[in-house]
């Protein structure tokens, strides 16, 4: 089978796109890191690859609001381009920053990223379910998972009408539960997101956003609990990527 | 043409950033605050009108569904930095700004620009931010130079003015 085509996306401020290449990579792709400016100028473009990945960071210093400017950039120096990948049924993965990103471009359904309601950055591992009624082409298979997160804008807020639209369609992916699976309050939720949301995907299925670093988890040996629990060798975040992959190599 | 624009959470939604101001006043040791707003604020000054200026606010500067946005000449803002603070019974209102001093690198300044030459905008020659904060309650004006010097500006880079 051919190895699927997948790019991440950086640009000044991106700090997660190198195990974010790597991740794609252990999933089996051919992963090309590119600059933003690479895709601007016309050196490179979207058309060979499968799968984009917007990888977290803080892009541009995350000045004015996070994830904002490089939004910014997207829809209006490449709006063709992303529109046209999007709509032939190609892979967008945000992950964190990326996720912001997708938000604030409106390649996910109306809404957006906002600052804790601890009103402090929050790094640490959290607890999510998958409630995802198999729409997120990513999250097949998976039912729980545990994974870091390091955000400090990472509210998810909408209005209710989208809410009641993401429920229709089945675009909300993770949410923030306890160690019991139970959605609970904080700290389990970390960042006051409505009704617990980590993660959300298009109506498609093929653009899904994640606050949670799934890329930071794949190898047991990345768990904080690693010594003290029997765990499979592969990380949890793994499946996330293999699935993309899969996806990408069978359908696209 | 010079403007001010000034960014604010709409009614109802949690401002983190008050919230968590209006804790450290309070560990500061200063009791009796009752509420703490926050804005952003934007200097922009050169070829811009208008229109493109609520372009960039609706596009770039303001959140679309937290945020939102007001736009003044600035010669407005001078006006009312020289009234005084407003007092309704036993209750306070300050209004604080804090901005860089001059010569102090704004990154987000040159992010706006930026940001605004991404949107199609071009006539921008400078952008400054800043911070404007409201807080209410029982505090003397002592007081509230206290939580100035301790906890919104830093003096090394940044200037403050109280209402």
């Amino acid at each position: 089978m051919k190895k699927a085509k997948v790019i991440v996306l950086r640009t000044a401020g991106t700090n997660c796109d190198r195990e974010t290449v790597f991740a794609f990579q252990a999933a089996g792709a051919d992963v090309d890191l590119v600059h933003i400016n690479e895709l601007i100028q016309g050196g490179k473009n979207l058309e060979p690859y499968k799968i984009l990945a917007l990888p977290g960071g803080f892009s541009y210093g995350d000045d004015i609001a996070a994830g904002k400017v490089l939004a910014n950039e997207l829809i209006y120096k490449l709006r063709q381009d992303i529109r046209k990948f999007v709509q032939s049924g190609k892979l967008v993965i945000g992950i964190c920053n990326g996720f912001q990103v997708l938000v604030k471009t409106g390649l996910l359904p109306h809404s957006t990223l906002t600052f804790n309601d601890s009103g402090k950055f929050e790094d640490r591992w959290v607890y999510l379910k998958n409630v995802n009624r198999n729409k997120c082409v990513f999250t097949r298979g998976i039912k729980g998972i545990y994974l870091p997160i390091a955000h400090g804008e990472g509210k998810f807020v909408t209005d209710s009408k989208t809410l009641k639209e993401l429920e229709k369609n089945d675009g909300i992916v993770f949410k923030y539960v306890d160690g019991k699976g139970r959605e609970a309050g904080y700290p389990w939720n970390p960042n006051g997101s409505m009704d617990g949301i980590a993660g959300i995907c298009n109506k498609e299925g093929n653009v899904f956003g994640m606050m949670p670093h799934p890329e930071r988890f794949l190898s047991r040996y990345q768990h904080p609990h690693w010594q003290r629990e029997k765990l499979p060798e592969e990380g949890g975040g793994l499946k996330i990527f293999k699935n993309a992959v899969q996806f990408a190599a069978r359908h696209l | 043409m010079e403007w001010m624009v000034e960014i604010c959470y709409k009614p109802g939604f949690f401002n983190a950033q008050a919230h968590a101001v209006q804790k450290d006043i309070e560990d500061l040791g200063i009791s009796g605050v009752k509420k703490v707003r926050t804005a952003q604020l934007y200097s922009i000054e050169g070829n811009i009108g208008e229109p493109e200026l609520k372009l960039l606010c609706g596009e770039l500067l303001a959140d679309k569904i937290t945020q939102q946005f007001r736009i003044n000449r600035s010669s407005f803002i001078v006006h009312r930095a020289s009234a005084n603070s407003k007092t309704e019974g036993s209750t306070t209102r300050w209004i604080i700004e804090v901005w860089y001093k001059k010569g102090v690198t704004d990154a987000v300044a040159d992010t706006v620009i930026k940001g605004a030459v991404d949107l199609g905008i071009k006539g921008i020659d400078t952008v400054k931010t800043g911070f404007k904060y409201e807080i209410s309650g029982g505090l003397s004006s002592e007081q509230v130079e206290r939580i100035c010097r301790g906890l919104l500006a830093n003096k090394v880079v940044q200037e403050y003015k109280i209402q």
